[in-house]
């Protein structure tokens, strides 16, 4: 299992979320987040911008899905501009359903609660 | 080893043995996992705002009938919900009892409802606590940097 951390453009979550939804990920949880890249955040004429405006979705999924997601990500996110952001891919030791105590590889923790 | 003995703000944490635990649940439950932590580890966490949605899709996959009830016939359903996103970093083997703390708590207060929330858990890398880590002095004389370990 594997925990993908993704910072893209505001405008283009949707695209990415759609992107996530064809290939059967719905799960995700967003932020709204602020930061900048190696350009050192945005200019505008005269104007520096430090940080600009992101998104960040985090999804957890199997082995199996991970080069999926990534490259659906990657292409749904993806305007050519410097600033469209990265992902990040982490191992995730266990995941863990709140209401049923279901672990994701499908085993129940049925501890005394 | 005592779970309260384990850490506290000015130990050095640089042991391979922590875990990152993300908790994602509804904002009204913030409190509640406040304290189910509390009575696990010491309390050290990070909160989040977010949104997001589960293996239902979020609320526009929700019946009809409860959908526009919820948002009204005109308008379109949003997708996501509201979330509070945990992040605690504790000993591999606190992680255990975090999460049946956390679980108990919301199943006391909302049974088997539905958008409970997740748990993920993670190795973490090292941990260094800012105030003892390692300080670079700015200023020196010549300007060569003395490196110190010292209290903030």
């Amino acid at each position: 299992m594997k925990m993908i951390r993704a910072i893209l453009r505001p405008e283009r979550e949707s695209m990415v979320v759609r992107a996530l939804e064809d290939i059967g990920i719905v799960e995700l949880t967003k932020f709204a987040v602020t930061g900048r890249g190696r350009q050192g955040g945005a200019e505008a004429g005269m104007l520096h911008f430090a940080e600009t405006a992101k998104i960040m979705i985090m999804i957890v999924v199997g082995d199996e899905k991970v080069d999926a997601a990534v490259t659906a990500i990657a292409h749904a996110g993806c305007t050519g501009f410097p600033g469209d952001g990265r992902i990040f891919v982490s191992d995730v030791e266990k995941s863990l359903r709140l209401r049923t105590g279901e672990s994701d590889d499908g085993r129940r923790e049925e501890k005394s609660v | 080893m005592s779970l309260h003995s384990i850490a506290t703000a000015d130990d050095d944490v640089s042991e391979p043995s922590w875990q990152e635990l993300y908790v994602v649940v509804r904002p009204e439950e913030k409190v509640a996992v406040e304290r189910a932590l509390q009575c696990v580890v010491p309390p050290m966490y990070t909160t989040m705002s977010a949104t997001g949605r589960g293996r239902e899709g979020g609320l526009a996959n929700a019946p009809r009938r409860r959908r526009f009830w919820f948002f009204g016939r005109d308008r379109a359903p949003a997708i996501l919900r509201p979330k509070i996103v945990f992040y605690v970093v504790l000993p591999e083997e606190a992680v255990e009892d975090a999460l049946q703390a956390i679980r108990a708590v919301l199943r006391s207060e909302r049974g088997t409802e539905t958008s409970l929330g997740a748990a993920f858990v993670l190795p973490m890398g090292q941990v260094v606590p800012i105030t003892s880590a390692p300080r670079r002095r700015v200023g020196s004389a010549g300007g060569s940097a003395e490196t110190s370990r010292g209290a903030a």
